[in-house]
C-alpha cells in the first residue's frame, strides 16, 4: 500500500486527477466527484454534505466555480495567473489601436478589445497569423480550422483534434468580462439566480464539460507550441540547404522533410521541447541530411 | 467502482475484528464471496432497549451505481417491530438510505451502524408502524417497550 490518500468515493488511491472543494478542502478524484454531483443533482460535499462548489483542479492549478456553467471569471483569473510575462491590467486598458475592435478574417465576427483576445487565445478559441506581407489577421479556432491547409506544424491531416465552435464560445467569454476588461465581481443577484437554477443537472454537466474542454485546450495549445518550437530548429538548418543551389530542393521535398524531420526530433525528445536534454541543431543537422541523401539529392 | 466493494469487504472485515466500538455489529459481509452485491448483517439489539438480547438479521442490496446510489437495506419479514420498519416486510424508514441524503462518503459499515441507532431512537413523525408510532407519540414509553417485546418473545418462540 502506498501512502497516497484514499478517494472517499471510490476508495482508491489518489495519485493524480485530484480536485479539492475550496469551501471545505476535502479532496476526491475529479472523475468520481462529477459523477457524484450528476447522479445527485446537488454540489454538496459527500463528507460535510454542504454546498461546495469551487472546485480546484490540483493537477492544472484550475479554479472552476461550478455554480456558473457559462462565467468563466475565477477560470480565467487562475488561468492568468500562470501567465507572468504579461501584464493583462495594462493591456485591457491600453489605448494602442492594435488591441482595439477587430474580427475575424473569414466570418467577421468581432473581438473587442486585446483582453479578450488574449483570453480566447488562451482557451484556443482564436488563432492569429501573420500574413506574407508582414500583417496580422485574427481568426475564430473553427474557421481557421476549416480554411486553414498548412497553418499547423504537422499539417491538416494528422490534426488529431477540433474545437467545438458556437456562440456559446463567445457568450462564455464575455459573460466573465466587463467592458474595461475587469473581471466582473460576483454580484448579489447573479448569486441568487444560480442559486435558484444550480439544481438542473443539466446546468451542472455543462459546467463539467466546459472544464474538460478548457484542459483539453490548454494542454493542447502547450503541445502545439513545443511542436512549433522545436520545428524553428529545423526550418533554420533547412533553409540553410533550401537557399543553397547546389541542392536543389523542391517546394515540397522541404515540406516532407521538415515535417518527418520535426516529428522525429518531437518523438526523440519523448514529447517535449527539452533544448537542455536535446541539442536540436546538432540533431535536425544529422537527420536533414540523412534525409537528403535519401531523397538523393547530395 | 466495482472495486469498491471489494476495498470495503477487506475493511470492514479488519474492522470488525479490532474495533471494540463496533461490537455491536456481529458479522457484515457478502452473502457469497462470488457476488458483492448482496450482503448480511447481524446486529446486536442495543443495551437498555427492550432490543437487548436479541439478534437482527439485515439484508443489503447493492444497486449497481453504488455509492453513488444508497444501498438498499431492510431487516427479515416480521422480525422487527419498531415504529421505522414495516414489520411484515422489514422495509426501513431511514432518511441516509434515501436518494436525497444519501452520500457515497459512507459506506456498509456506517449504513449498518446507522440502522443500530435507529432501534434505540425510534421516530415517531416518519412512522411505517402506526400503531407503535402512535403509543410512543403518547410518550408511552413502558406501553411501547412492552409492546416491542411482546412481539420478539413472540417471534423468538416460533
Amino acid at each position: 500500500m502506498g501512502t497516497s490518500p484514499v478517494c472517499p468515493i471510490c476508495l482508491e488511491e489518489m495519485n493524480s486527477g485530484i480536485g479539492q472543494l475550496t469551501h471545505c478542502g476535502h479532496e476526491y478524484h475529479i472523475d468520481c466527484l462529477r459523477k457524484w454531483h450528476n447522479a445527485s443533482g446537488s454540489l454538496n460535499c459527500p463528507i460535510c454534505r454542504v454546498e461546495s462548489y469551487i472546485l480546484k483542479d490540483m493537477d492544472h492549478n484550475l479554479t472552476i466555480n461550478l455554480k456558473k456553467s457559462f462565467n468563466l471569471h475565477l477560470l480565467i483569473t487562475s488561468v492568468l495567473s500562470d501567465l507572468h510575462f504579461l501584464d493583462v491590467s495594462s493591456l485591457a486598458s491600453s489605448s494602442d489601436p492594435g488591441y482595439g475592435y477587430t474580427e475575424c478574417d473569414i466570418c467577421g465576427r468581432g473581438t473587442r478589445n486585446g483582453f479578450q483576445r488574449f483570453i480566447r487565445r488562451q482557451t484556443g478559441t482564436e488563432v492569429s497569423r501573420e500574413t506574407a506581407d508582414g500583417s496580422r489577421r485574427l481568426y475564430c479556432r473553427a474557421c481557421w480550422d476549416r480554411v486553414d491547409d498548412n497553418g499547423s506544424p504537422w499539417g491538416r491531416r494528422n490534426r488529431e483534434y477540433q474545437v467545438q465552435h458556437s456562440d456559446q464560445d463567445f457568450a462564455a467569454v464575455d459573460a466573465g468580462i466587463s467592458r474595461n476588461g475587469r473581471v466582473l465581481e460576483n454580484s448579489a443577484n447573479s448569486r441568487v439566480r444560480n442559486a435558484a437554477v444550480v439544481k438542473e443537472p443539466s446546468e451542472i454537466e455543462e459546467t463539467w464539460k466546459l472544464l474538460d474542454r478548457l484542459q483539453h485546450e490548454q494542454s493542447r495549445a502547450k503541445i502545439l507550441e513545443e511542436k512549433q518550437k522545436i520545428q524553428m530548429h529545423v526550418r533554420k538548418t533547412l533553409d540553410r540547404y533550401y537557399k543553397d543551389s547546389r541542392f536543389d530542393i523542391t517546394r515540397s521535398q522541404y515540406t516532407d522533410i521538415n515535417k518527418s524531420v520535426s516529428r522525429q526530433l518531437y518523438e526523440l525528445s519523448l514529447y517535449a521541447y527539452k533544448p537542455g536534454f536535446v541539442d536540436y541543431d546538432l540533431r535536425a543537422e544529422t537527420l536533414i541530411s540523412e534525409a537528403l541523401r535519401k531523397e538523393r539529392i547530395t | 467502482m466495482s472495486q469498491r466493494l471489494a476495498k470495503e469487504y477487506r475493511s470492514h472485515e479488519k474492522t470488525l475484528a479490532s474495533d471494540k466500538s463496533f461490537s455491536h455489529v456481529v458479522d457484515l459481509s457478502p452473502v457469497s464471496d462470488e457476488d458483492l452485491r448482496s450482503w448480511k448483517a447481524t446486529i446486536e439489539g442495543p443495551p437498555k432497549t427492550p432490543y437487548e438480547g436479541f439478534e437482527f438479521q439485515l439484508e443489503l442490496k447493492i444497486p449497481q451505481r453504488y455509492p453513488l446510489d444508497p444501498p438498499q437495506v431492510s431487516f427479515l419479514p416480521r422480525s422487527t417491530p419498531h415504529c421505522n420498519v414495516d414489520y411484515d416486510t422489514g422495509r426501513i424508514c431511514l432518511d441516509i438510505l434515501e436518494k436525497d441524503s444519501w452520500s457515497p462518503a459512507w459506506d456498509l459499515l456506517h449504513v449498518t451502524h446507522a440502522i443500530w441507532l435507529l432501534l434505540a431512537n425510534p421516530v415517531p413523525d416518519s412512522p411505517l408502524d402506526v400503531d407503535l408510532a402512535c403509543i410512543l407519540r403518547a410518550n408511552d414509553t413502558s406501553a411501547y417497550n412492552g409492546l416491542v417485546r411482546y412481539y420478539l418473545k413472540d417471534e423468538s418462540r416460533d
